[in-house]
């Protein structure tokens, strides 16, 4: 056993705090050893000390009377927590509540918008559909007049038409009429110089 | 109170059961003033916090985790509230009243307090209970709050330790050098020569 653990163990014996084999293997020791023995006598000597120190003697009335107050005050106490917590329980459903009914308004705000958005759109709707019949009760006359543009279509078509026909009769003749002066151009020799043609254009003067 | 019990009892208060709280009360008070007591030297003052310790047993109780630990955590709030009320009367030492063996009410600053007999113990050897009352301030406060919570509180070592939040060993090493400065104090004072 060390000197440290012999000094602990000899307090905890002292103070009645050992267990009992420990306590066994202490005086064991404590027999084998009388240093050790004369040391845990010096240890039992000052803790006589301590003990000697007489417990506070309380009279049955002061006992009464000061156990009365501390648990006066602890009832005090808790009806304190226990009206907190019901404040604050309540606190908690009107928070809960207000937060519902700002819900439900918002809810009913977003709806009547809505409500009125759609009320205005359909009412501005009937308004164009109303309009456009307006207007074709206003065209239904023209309804059943005849399409005089169609005709005058028609017309400047056909006529198109013709022209075209017209035109490709005229080329060909005009081709037809055409060749026998080719071929007497054709038949003209290459240079009129050589055979005593004439070197220049004679332009008239004067006169203009 | 086993372990089971006081665990049991503890749920009760925590449901805030007033019959609980009471046997609470009647469990723990007396071990409570008795450290209060000769810690401050002054009933009155010792009745306060010892209700003061309940009181912030309540408040906490809701957030407490019982681990068996319920006693050490309990005076750990006392021995604080004990150790700031010295460290106020340090800076602010103010009058206090004290209610002495005949029980008149004595007027008395707080350097003479450990002078003034202890209302509660009985008058035969009161100069003896004097001089260990004396002894006992004289230790470094740490090892006076071991000499305390075990004789007045019968609280024991290994609890000392947790209450104090330190090793067991320590707690036993500081114990035993106060007993023995303790001692020698008492020899010093009862040593005849001094009287010359």
């Amino acid at each position: 056993m060390t000197r440290l653990n012999l000094t602990n163990a000899s307090l905890l014996d002292i103070s009645g705090e050992l267990g009992s084999a420990a306590q066994e293997q202490l005086h064991e020791h404590l027999d084998a050893k009388p240093d050790a023995q004369a040391e845990y006598n010096v240890l039992a000597a000052q803790y006589a000390v301590l003990r000697s120190l007489p417990k506070p003697e309380v009279s049955d009335a002061l006992k009464a009377g000061m156990t009365a107050r501390i648990k006066a005050a602890i009832h005090a106490h808790l009806d304190f927590q226990a009206r907190g917590k019901r404040a604050l329980q309540r606190a908690r459903l009107i928070h809960y509540a207000l937060a519902g009914l700002s819900a439900a308004a918002a809810v009913a705000v977003v709806t009547a918008g809505l409500v009125l958005l759609n009320s205005h759109h359909q009412k501005s709707s009937n308004t164009s559909v109303a309009h456009v019949n307006r207007v074709i009760d206003r065209l239904a006359p023209y309804d059943s007049a005849p399409a005089t543009y169609d005709e005058a279509i028609d017309d400047v078509d056909s006529s198109v038409r013709q022209l075209q026909a017209e035109e490709s009769s005229v080329s060909g003749a005009q081709t037809q009429e055409m060749t026998p002066l080719l071929e007497v151009l054709a038949s003209l020799p290459a240079n009129p110089t050589v055979d005593g043609g004439v070197d220049e254009l004679e332009v008239p003067q004067g006169g203009m | 109170m086993d372990a089971r019990a006081i665990a049991e009892l503890l749920v009760r208060c925590q449901n805030g059961d007033k019959a609980a709280w009471d046997i609470l009360v009647d469990a723990y008070w007396q071990r409570l003033f008795g450290y209060a007591l000769r810690a401050t030297s002054n009933p009155e003052l010792a009745q306060d916090l010892v209700q003061e310790t309940f009181l912030r047993i309540v408040q906490r109780l809701g957030a407490y985790d019982d681990q068996g630990k319920f006693e050490a955590w309990l005076f750990r709030i006392l021995v604080n509230l004990v150790r700031d009320h010295g460290r106020s009367l340090a800076r602010h030492p103010t009058q206090s009243t004290v209610i002495d063996s005949d029980g008149d009410r004595v007027e008395m600053t707080d350097e003479l307090a450990g002078k003034v007999p202890a209302p509660f113990d009985p008058l035969h050897r009161q100069e003896e209970v004097d001089s260990l009352q004396v002894a006992l301030r004289k230790l470094p406060e740490g090892d006076r709050q071991i000499l305390l919570l075990r004789h007045f509180a019968d609280m024991p070592f290994k609890d000392i330790a947790r209450t104090l939040n330190c090793p067991i060993g320590t707690v036993l090493a500081r114990a035993h050098r106060a007993l023995g400065k303790l001692r020698s104090l008492m020899e010093v004072t009862h040593d005849p020569a001094e009287f010359d």
